[in-house]
């Protein structure tokens, strides 16, 4: 008989509690809270070290494209000579100078294209996440060439944890404007651009970044079918608006 | 012998009890797990971000308690500490529309939220700046000052665009196709908004944003 008690009292408090459970979980007032949380910060630009200029000319880190173990530079440099850049990878402790246990490499440097007195390119690296390195590379425009330029445009201050892409331009008064326009897919589409000039083909580099960051010129009407002029934005009539920044601050 | 088996019997009605208000199966939610479209900004300090952000109407599928969030944030972006957002958030299970809120992360990385602002509309604007005479950082949606919280900083970077929960390939969650226009800055020694003009982007697998022939607006959207 006690037996029979006990029982009836395990299985009544029992369904009870998982009733009382599923009602707490169902009521918005007790809403378990998840926390908000921005995008993990990787990698920190340093739009300073990004641009180099010596006697031979100038050389300058425009997009930048980061993906678990690989990263594609895509630069502008303006050099008497016509040659493929000679490009050299290295990574050192932002804190300690020390170079990095694991180095990255130069898989290839790719010419793109011209644009005015400049010649667009992207540098394919591959790395190893460190988190203090700062990755660099020394650009010579000619293989043995003894003025080379160095750049240094972003250090990696957090572990990455998840396969993020991550996109960053320099937002500098240069020349040569690139644009990360669209992602569609795993695909994605860059511009690149004299500045204050409208999209032509003269002035303008249309390109393709398919899944593995294999780089592919497109024309113009490729690159438009893939990626059409939205229209500007417009904000839903029924939202209410009330604010109204001023224009583009002149002082960047 | 009978205690054992009225004790499994019990044990049988819970789970059937559980599975009738959870009928998804659904996962434990992944509260470390995210997928994010985000653009941001952290080229120099910030102490305001503006954004006028559209409704949209994201598939929260499975998750516990997933959500979908379309957010403007500001503060310590790299250590994820003392960092303040406002936006709307739709959840999953239990369902909820989407609903404006804010909250924060403060010194000690622990979350205070979410405080909820009631139906997100079809689209607001969403504000917050630190206000040097009280040394708060004030939310608002509208003109309408909604709370304020002191974070121990006055300035910092500034992110926008969707948030989703629930980072697992056997939960299907979604980023509704959400606009984020307008976006606006105000930075140390200058009291006046600016446009953002350009910015920085950071997508999960999936997850996209991509400019609306604008300097100063995106689109969110995406799926796991």
């Amino acid at each position: 008989m006690k037996v029979r008690i006990v029982g009836l009292i395990t299985f009544t408090a029992l369904v009870a509690l998982s009733i009382i459970v599923a009602l707490i979980v169902l009521s918005n007032n007790t809403l378990p809270s998840q926390a908000g949380r921005p995008a993990p910060f990787i990698w920190k630009d340093q739009p300073e070290l990004a641009t180099a200029q010596n006697s031979e000319g100038s050389f300058s880190i425009r997009v930048m494209m980061i993906k678990p173990q690989k990263m594609l530079w895509f630069y502008a440099m303006k050099s008497a000579y016509n040659d493929i850049p000679d490009v050299t990878a290295i990574a050192l402790n932002k804190l300690s100078g020390i170079k990095s246990d694991k180095q990255p490499t130069v898989d290839k440097t790719q010419e793109l294209g011209k644009l005015g007195d400049f010649r667009v390119g992207v540098i394919h690296l591959s790395y190893t996440s460190q988190v203090g390195q700062v990755i660099s590379v020394q650009v010579a425009p000619f293989a043995g060439a003894k003025q080379k330029w160095e750049v240094s445009p972003v250090v990696q201050v957090n572990e990455i944890e998840q396969p993020y892409t991550w996109i960053i331009p320099f937002f500098d008064k240069a020349t040569i404007v690139g644009t990360a326009d669209s992602s569609i897919g795993d695909t994605n589409y860059f511009r690149f651009q004299l500045a204050g000039q409208s999209e032509s083909p003269g002035n303008t580099l249309f390109l393709n970044i398919g899944p593995q960051m294999a780089v592919l010129p497109l024309s113009q009407a490729q690159y438009r079918a893939a990626v059409p002029k939205m229209a500007s934005p417009q904000p839903n009539l029924k939202g209410e608006k009330t604010f109204t920044p001023a224009p583009m601050n002149p002082n960047g | 012998m009978k205690n054992r088996a009225g004790f499994l019997i019990s044990l049988i009605v819970v789970e059937l009890v559980l599975q009738i208000f959870n009928p998804t199966g659904a996962q434990a939610s992944c509260g470390s797990c995210r997928n994010h479209a985000i653009g941001y900004r952290t080229d120099q300090q910030y102490n305001g971000v503006h954004a006028y952000i559209e409704l949209a109407d994201p598939a929260i599928r499975d998750g516990v308690n997933g959500f979908s969030a379309e957010v403007i944030w500001i503060g310590d972006i790299p250590s994820a500490h003392n960092v303040i957002e406002i936006g709307w958030r739709k959840t999953g299970v239990p369902f909820q529309g989407a609903n404006m809120y804010w909250g924060y992360v403060d010194s000690n990385g622990s979350w205070s939220g979410e405080h909820w602002l009631g139906s997100a509309g079809q689209g607001r604007d969403y504000k917050i700046e630190y206000n040097s005479g009280d040394g708060k950082w004030h939310v608002y949606v509208g003109s309408s000052d909604q709370g304020s919280v002191s974070l121990g900083i006055s300035s910092g970077y500034i992110e926008a665009g969707a948030e989703v929960s629930d980072q697992d390939p056997n939960n299907h969650n979604a980023a509704g196709v959400a606009g984020h226009l307008n976006l606006s800055y105000r930075a140390p020694g200058n009291s006046s908004y600016f446009q953002w003009g350009g910015w920085a982007k950071a997508e999960s697998p999936g997850y996209h944003i991509n400019p609306i022939n604008s300097s100063n607006a995106f689109q969110t959207s995406g799926y796991n």
